[in-house]
């Protein structure tokens, strides 16, 4: 219900008022004097406050402003009456009073006044409304940009933390990779290790060789074994692939050959030891090889491959050259029981030469291969050179062949003359 | 090089083309790997297209071939020929793989295991 105070010192002209209103809309709260009037309005919060407290506006004045600092959060609409008098009726006036009725006070008057004064707060109310949604508006807006603020804080701090951890991750990986490098210079020095490095002096013979890394690791590998005082053997081994993975089997081919050095004069076992000690240990990997024997008194060759480019025989006698090698299949793939080995004669002049693929494997500007059949023609046409020549001469031929002046496989060349009858 | 993969019916079919050289060979089997599962184990390599094939992309089809076993399937090589087929020829390998001359023979050699199967 709305309710209207009016201070008034006149309580029967009081009452008169308040029986002209409507009793069913409107509650009327009665005061006599100022301070009456002032607790009244404090504890009822009345929509509607008239009031007369006597002859001084300067009192009218105090009150309502008195009222106005007590009732602060609450809106009420202030009507003065007056006696007529509009000399007051200044911008101070509205500092404290919405309107005045003037005295005698007419009931349709005041009954109007109301009325307005009603309209004015229902304005006043829907104003506030309004200004409430505007400012629940920006109330989201700012919670809005308050998250946002934080969230672009959250980024950059994680961006920070981020950036912070790549900085450590990169130290981290460059520790890594320097203990990667340190690790892969040891396995190359191991690997310069289990290959010969001094040329072997052999009755009857003479040998020259050439191993060449592609990288700093490889997979081909070579070694010469001593048999007593009549024979020499040597191996020849290319594992599929480079890598530290292919260095790694030709460690297991060298751990192999010196644990059954007792096999050294039997060709076709050698294959099968290699191949049981390399199945299913090499992952997708494979072994070609070559393993010969040379008779020291009465020169010949015991020899087995498998899956190996042939062993190159340049007879003297017949100015040509034989291709001699056994139809082994590669080792570490499947078990194998029968693996075969040959034998050959060989007279005083005649040379041999043993491989791996990449000295053949590399390809001119117009994307040919140098191939098989070139290094055949080039060991015909240095049968005359001086054998120790001969491995340097095969990498400058094909270097000189090689579009980009390289050989892009691991290399081991042997090149055998028989000295003896 | 490149890699172009077909499906006939259940089986995989690799157009393969250029050098399968230790540059791409660790991709011929992984990709071809990744393909395959106990469902989709028989598998053809054409290597009509493809130029050259070092040791590594011997072992890389020798990766796919063990790999096709432990799965129950078959690897079946096609148009084989040039370096290609001495490559094979010196490893001596050429018997380790089931070399066919045309897509249409190694597809129907697949057939007939399934029609053997089936009776």
């Amino acid at each position: 219900m709305k309710k209207i105070l009016i201070i008034h010192p006149d309580k029967s002209q009081l009452s008169e008022w308040a029986n002209d209103l409507d009793q069913n809309e409107y509650r009327v709260l009665k005061s006599y004097n100022p301070e009456d009037g002032h607790e009244t309005a404090v504890q009822e919060r009345p929509h509607l406050i008239f009031m007369d407290p006597g002859d001084s506006f300067m009192d009218s004045q105090t009150l309502a402003r008195e009222i106005r600092d007590d009732l602060q959060k609450y809106f009420s609409y202030y009507i003065l009456m007056t006696n007529g008098e509009k000399s007051h009726l200044d911008q101070e006036f509205y500092d404290f009073f919405d309107d005045y009725i003037e005295k005698p006070v007419d009931p349709q008057m005041l009954n109007a006044k109301i009325k307005r004064a009603f309209k004015f707060l229902k304005t006043i109310h829907l104003l506030s409304y309004k200004n409430f949604k505007y400012r629940e508006k920006i109330i989201a807006q700012r919670l809005e940009i308050k998250n946002l603020i934080s969230e672009k804080n959250n980024i950059e701090q994680l961006y920070q933390q981020t950036n912070d951890q790549m900085k450590v991750q990169d130290q981290s990986n460059k520790d890594h990779n320097e203990l990667l490098f340190q690790e892969l210079e040891v396995t190359s020095k191991l690997q310069h290790e289990i290959v010969p490095k001094t040329t072997p002096e052999i009755k009857n013979y003479k040998i020259a060789y050439k191993y060449l890394l592609m990288n700093e690791v490889g997979g081909d590998f070579f070694d010469f074994y001593p048999i007593g005082k009549s024979k020499f053997a040597l191996l020849l081994a290319d594992v599929s692939g480079h890598g530290i993975a292919s260095a790694f089997i030709t460690s297991m081919i060298k751990t192999a050959m010196s644990t059954h050095n007792n096999f050294l004069n039997s060709p076709k076992k050698i294959m099968y030891i290699l191949n049981t000690h390399l199945t299913d240990k090499i992952h997708g990997n494979f072994v070609t090889g070559v393993y010969a024997v040379l008779d020291l008194d009465n020169p010949s060759i015991d020899y087995s491959t498998a899956g190996h480019p042939p062993i190159f025989h340049y007879r003297k006698k017949h100015h040509d050259i034989m291709e001699i090698n056994t139809s082994n299949m590669v080792l570490g793939v499947f078990e194998n029981n029968h693996f075969q080995e040959e034998q050959v004669k060989l007279q005083k002049g005649d040379r041999l030469l043993f491989y791996t693929d990449g000295i053949y494997e590399a390809f001119d500007k117009d994307h040919n291969l140098f191939g098989f059949d070139r290094l055949k023609e080039l060991f015909l046409e240095t049968h005359s050179m001086d054998i120790e020549l001969v491995p340097d001469i095969f990498l400058e031929r094909v270097k000189d062949f090689s579009s980009d002046n390289g050989i892009n496989d691991d290399v081991v060349l042997i090149a055998i003359e028989v000295l003896g009858e | 090089m490149t890699i172009n993969q077909r499906v006939h019916d259940d089986i995989l079919i690799f157009d393969v083309t250029g050098d399968i050289s230790i540059h791409h060979s660790p991709k011929l089997s992984q990709d071809i790997i990744q393909k395959m599962s106990p469902d989709k184990n028989k598998v053809i390599v054409n290597l009509k297209e493809a130029s050259y094939i070092d040791s590594s992309g011997i072992g890389s089809l020798i990766r796919i071939l063990t790999t096709l076993k432990d799965l129950g399937g078959t690897l079946k090589l096609i148009h084989i020929s040039g370096q290609i087929l001495e490559a094979f020829t010196l490893t001596r390998l050429i018997n380790l793989f089931q070399i066919y001359n045309d897509e249409k023979t190694a597809i129907d050699s697949f057939l007939e295991i399934k029609n053997k199967q089936n009776i």
